[in-house]
């Protein structure tokens, strides 16, 4: 059949298998999903925590003592008595009550805890002491906010690390997944380049999101040196949280990710009280302002995401429209009397994410790319009706969909394919590719389409540029923006007249294209080394 | 087989364009449409979808539904479309072209929040000078119904008010279809953005469902928001848009009334049981998190500890996230202290407790507008408010002591000064004749009704 023809004639451009082959990780993923190992994980979890633990160390009011310590050389000035564990509480929250001061009440309340305070919890202990008589009755106070947000948190017994004066980033998602979407392309890039960089530490968040711990060697390696095709490591998720807690202080906090529900409000308090520099990375507000694209639950959690902004110092905003969005956002809050953050620019670099694998073999047919996970935004559809008008035109062309495969719901793209493959048109959808065979793909194609809805950045469009291949993209927000530079056409991305228009130009007229080659080859280049060195600057990494 | 009503239907949608059909068959019907009308133009793909279907469509459909028929001519595209109408049953949908006001809400709920009474009150006020269509979404089903005869209709090309908000995920899709493709004028009263600026102090699953309410307001014509401290909020969302490449709304303030119903000859101290000499301190609103009770009743504590006599009247609903608010309430009652809730009470009793009040404590992390503090101040009695936002703008010179919510020491000294201090509740209470006079529920409502009228609908070229 002429359908499965062209499907493998696609497969032999890219030189990749339809079919992924089952490797390893997979037979680790299926014994993750077993109810046996779903089960068990509680049991190997406390198995950890012992070994964690130091023989004759397990007892709730020797760890409290250790964790005070621990804090008192940040909070008291010179000598402190260590006679009774609650004589230097005594004396550290007299040194605290003298201050007056928040950064220094959320360091001893984490560090008596164990564990970071939400808001709501801060602001009760804060009050709470206004009606202490003496210093005696303040450091009972502490005691008993400290033992509820222990008994909340079940960090009796953990040690604690402060971090004084680093960059403490928080990268929660990228330590524990191996899957790369845009914002953890970026994470991993950068913390690549950052890895050795002295006064950098990573930081992900326990199980039950109430304070923050550190990675393990297995979630360093992942979070720094991973790929696509890395081996899967069983890890023992949180159990190391289990017994160390890390409070950043005097620090840069840097959030390269859009924090998860289960610790954002720590990082909310964290951002407001702490007396930390947090430094947010700015990709986009698409679930505030785009309901319709995400699910409920996504722009649900952003809302809470964006309690977080309101208390941060600066966003870096991977674009100029993305900055424009975010600061809609922060006059938005000065209804409430909220100052909110600085807002800075940084574009992402144009660097394809790898080299190709092989020399891409010469193309009989064009090629034509839309690369970008498989979801309502991203406008698929709309490209495969544009083709469909130019097939009918005559003219002869391979349209390949790469991606990741978007929510289960939709099957528009997919619909709209399989209609085309069935009427005998040369098209076909890739899932699961890596970084190699896009590189690939980006050198064999004729020309990228991205004409998504909306975009903080648009990474696909970069590559295919550094790729050296034309884009048609969106005459709107980030994607303009890219295109300025030159190397693109831009179309209404709600027109299919229009891309229609601009993909026959391209398919038909070499001259087109090898200007618009022209164009790509006189294009600022930045890589990834320069954002990299740039966002070091911005957190202040390396100053004393 | 019901040959009938989609023949009644393509009536109905040619004489909506303006066309008269000659044929006589289902097929020469669509011919005739075919030839009349451009694909090009949107509107007329939702025109027949909604019509078809007898419920608005949502906007992928229409553009969908477009772009085959451009593609494959109208015939092929509306042949689906055209057995399922023949299958459906009940009347076909009308089109109208009127003032259409989604009063879903409202007619719905027993209760009065301050968007229902907005609401309310501007629809009447309406009424008395121009023709008004209340229409709701069907729960279960998500059409769109006339309110009077609950006869299913479908807006287009006349205007289209949305005086609530709309959360529901199929009523705020098809109101964003309504806005994109109807060729009516749009116009939305905006209360505030609080789901998406203060998430913190929201109830689960509402600034998810936000977000889709503000997706549909992007495709609106004008949005009204009832303070300027709303109308910021406003303003920022649609800065936020520039990433979809939509301009978003014309966001024109129109600030709500101060006003407060007639005395009652209720004796309201009786009512609550409040001893003759003691000083009422009123606070009016539901114990959300964002109301900032907490802080409230701390700062009453500090005061009640420091000897100062007063009862506190705190009249609202129970909400959602306040254990903190019941079990400091319950301590404080424990230790004595006068304090009287009440959850549902008469406006009647609201109003008499306005005019017995000493003061009022309307002290929110963040408010639209904030009636209480209005009606309150209009009652002549005086205020202590958050000194930011619409709260300031309300109280300030009016007859409101300012202060930042989040400072118990604040509230505090604010408070004692309020209850205490004679000669500067007088200067307070001076202050109140400030409030606008004469400016009532039917000024405001013509004044968003100018906003309505100002909108000319460009043709849709929408391709």
């Amino acid at each position: 059949m002429v359908t499965v023809l062209d499907d493998l004639r696609i497969a032999g451009i890219l030189s990749i298998e339809p079919e992924i082959p089952a490797e390893p990780r997979d037979e680790i993923e299926r014994l993750k999903s077993t109810s046996s190992w779903r089960l068990t994980a509680p049991l190997r979890r406390v198995r950890m925590v012992r070994s964690e633990l130091r023989p004759g160390a397990v007892s709730r009011s020797g760890a409290l003592r250790r964790r005070l310590l621990a804090v008192a050389p940040h909070l008291v000035d010179g000598e402190f008595a260590t006679s009774s564990t609650l004589s230097i509480l005594r004396q550290v929250t007299a040194a605290v009550a003298r201050a007056q001061d928040d950064a220094r009440l959320w360091l001893l309340f984490s560090a008596t805890a164990g564990a970071l305070p939400d808001a709501d919890e801060f602001a009760a202990l804060r009050r709470a002491l206004v009606w202490a008589r003496d210093d005696a009755a303040a450091a009972r106070t502490v005691l008993q906010h400290a033992v509820a947000l222990m008994d909340r948190s079940h960090s009796h017994y953990r040690d604690i690390d402060i971090r004084e004066r680093e960059v403490v980033v928080d990268v929660d998602y990228c330590a524990t997944h191996g899957f790369t979407s845009g914002v953890q392309r970026v994470v991993r890039e950068t913390l690549r380049r950052w890895r050795s960089h002295e006064g950098l530490y990573l930081a992900a968040w326990d199980s039950e999101g109430r304070a923050m711990r550190p990675l393990t060697d297995d979630e360093i390696e992942r979070t720094t040196a991973w790929h696509r095709g890395h081996r899967r490591i069983i890890d023992m998720q949180g159990a190391h949280g289990a017994t160390v807690s890390v409070i950043p202080w005097r620090s840069t906090v840097l959030l390269p990710e859009v924090a998860a529900d289960r610790f954002a409000p720590r990082l909310a308090a964290l951002a407001s009280h702490s007396g930390n520099r947090v430094v947010a990375i700015g990709y986009d507000t698409i679930p505030a302002t785009d309901g319709f694209f995400v699910a409920p639950e996504q722009s649900q959690s952003f809302a809470r995401y964006l309690t977080i902004l309101k208390g941060v110092d600066q966003i870096v905003a991977i674009s100029r429209a993305a900055a424009a969005e975010f600061a809609g956002f922060i006059e938005a809050v000065a209804a409430q009397g909220v100052a909110g953050p600085q807002i800075t620019v940084l574009a992402l670099p144009e660097e394809v994410p790898a080299e190709p694998a092989d020399p891409a073999p010469p193309a009989e047919i064009p090629l034509v790319l839309a690369v970008g996970s498989h979801e309502i935004r991203k406008n698929h559809v709309v490209i495969a009706d544009a083709a469909e008008i130019l097939w009918r035109e005559g003219l002869k062309f391979i349209l390949l969909f790469a991606g990741g495969s978007g929510p289960e719901w939709y099957t528009d793209l997919d619909d709209r394919v399989t209609e085309l493959v069935l009427a005998g048109r040369t098209v076909a959808i890739v899932e699961g590719i890596s970084d190699e065979e896009l590189a690939q793909a980006y050198a064999a194609a004729r020309v990228q389409i991205v004409v998504s809805l909306h975009e903080g950045f648009g990474l696909p469009v970069v590559e295919s540029l550094s790729a050296g291949t034309p884009v048609i993209t969106s005459e709107r927000g980030s994607m303009a923006e890219i295109a300025e530079a030159g190397g693109c056409v831009v179309v209404d991305p709600e027109s299919v007249t229009a891309l229609a228009d601009a993909m026959r130009r391209l398919l038909t007229d070499d001259e087109e294209l090898e200007r618009l080659r022209g164009e790509i080859a006189d294009r600022p280049r930045t890589t990834w080394n320069d954002y990299a060195d740039r966002l070091w600057q911005v957190v202040g990494g390396g100053r004393p | 087989m019901s040959g009938a009503r989609v023949r009644a239907a393509l009536a109905g949608i040619a004489d909506a364009a303006g066309l008269s059909l000659a044929e006589r068959s289902v097929p020469g019907h669509v011919a005739e449409l075919s030839d009349a009308l451009d694909p090009r133009d949107r509107s007329w793909s939702y025109l027949i979808l909604a019509v078809l279907r007898t419920r608005i469509p949502p906007a992928d459909d229409v553009v969908a539904f477009a772009r085959r028929w451009q593609s494959e001519g109208l015939p092929v595209a509306i042949a689906p479309e055209l057995r399922r109408a023949g299958r459906g049953r009940g009347p076909v949908a009308r089109v109208v072209n009127a003032t259409l006001v989604d009063v879903t809400d409202t007619s719905r709920s027993p209760y009065t929040t301050g968007i229902q009474r907005v609401a309310r009150e501007t629809v009447a006020a309406w009424k008395q000078s121009i023709e008004v269509c209340e229409v709701c979404f069907d729960p279960d089903t998500g059409r769109l119904r006339a309110r009077s005869d609950n006869s299913p209709v479908v807006p287009f090309g006349g205007r289209f008010v949305l005086p609530e908000i709309a959360v529901e995920r199929a009523r705020s899709t098809a109101i964003a279809s309504i806005a994109r493709f109807s060729r009516s004028a749009t116009l939305a009263i905006g209360f505030d953005c609080i789901p998406m600026t203060t998430a913190e102090t929201c109830g689960p699953g509402m600034p998810g469902a936000f977000a889709h309410y503000l997706s549909t307001l992007a495709r609106f014509d004008v949005v009204t928001p009832i303070s300027a401290a709303a109308g910021d909020e406003f303003r920022g969302w649609r800065r936020m848009l520039v990433g979809v490449g939509l301009e978003g709304p014309r966001i024109d303030d129109v600030d709500l009334p101060f006003t407060v119903g007639d005395a009652s000859t209720v004796d309201v101290r009786q009512v609550l049981g409040i001893d003759e000499s003691d000083p009422i301190v009123l606070a009016v609103g539901s114990h959300e998190p964002r109301k900032n009770h907490v802080r409230l009743l701390e700062a009453c504590e500090v005061l009640w500890r420091r000897g100062i006599r007063f009862t506190l009247v705190m009249v609202g609903g129970n909400a959602w996230n306040t254990r903190r608010f019941d079990s400091l309430l319950s301590r404080l009652r424990r230790a004595g202290r006068p304090i009287v809730t009440r959850s549902a009470v008469d406006d009647d009793v609201v109003w008499g407790l306005y005019r017995v009040a000493r003061v009022t404590a309307f002290v929110s992390l963040n408010e639209g507008f904030g009636l209480p503090l209005a009606e309150s101040l209009a009652a002549g009695t005086p205020a202590v408010t958050s000194s930011f936002g619409s709260m300031a703008a309300i109280g300030a010179e009016r007859g409101a002591l300012l202060v930042d919510p989040r400072s118990v020491p604040d509230l505090t000294d604010a408070l004692a000064s309020a209850v205490t201090d004679d000669a500067l509740h007088a200067r307070l209470v001076a202050q109140t004749s400030g409030v606008p006079q004469g400016y009532g529920w039917s000024d405001y409502a013509a004044r968003v009704l100018e906003r309505l009228d100002a909108v000319t609908v460009e043709a849709q070229g929408d391709v």
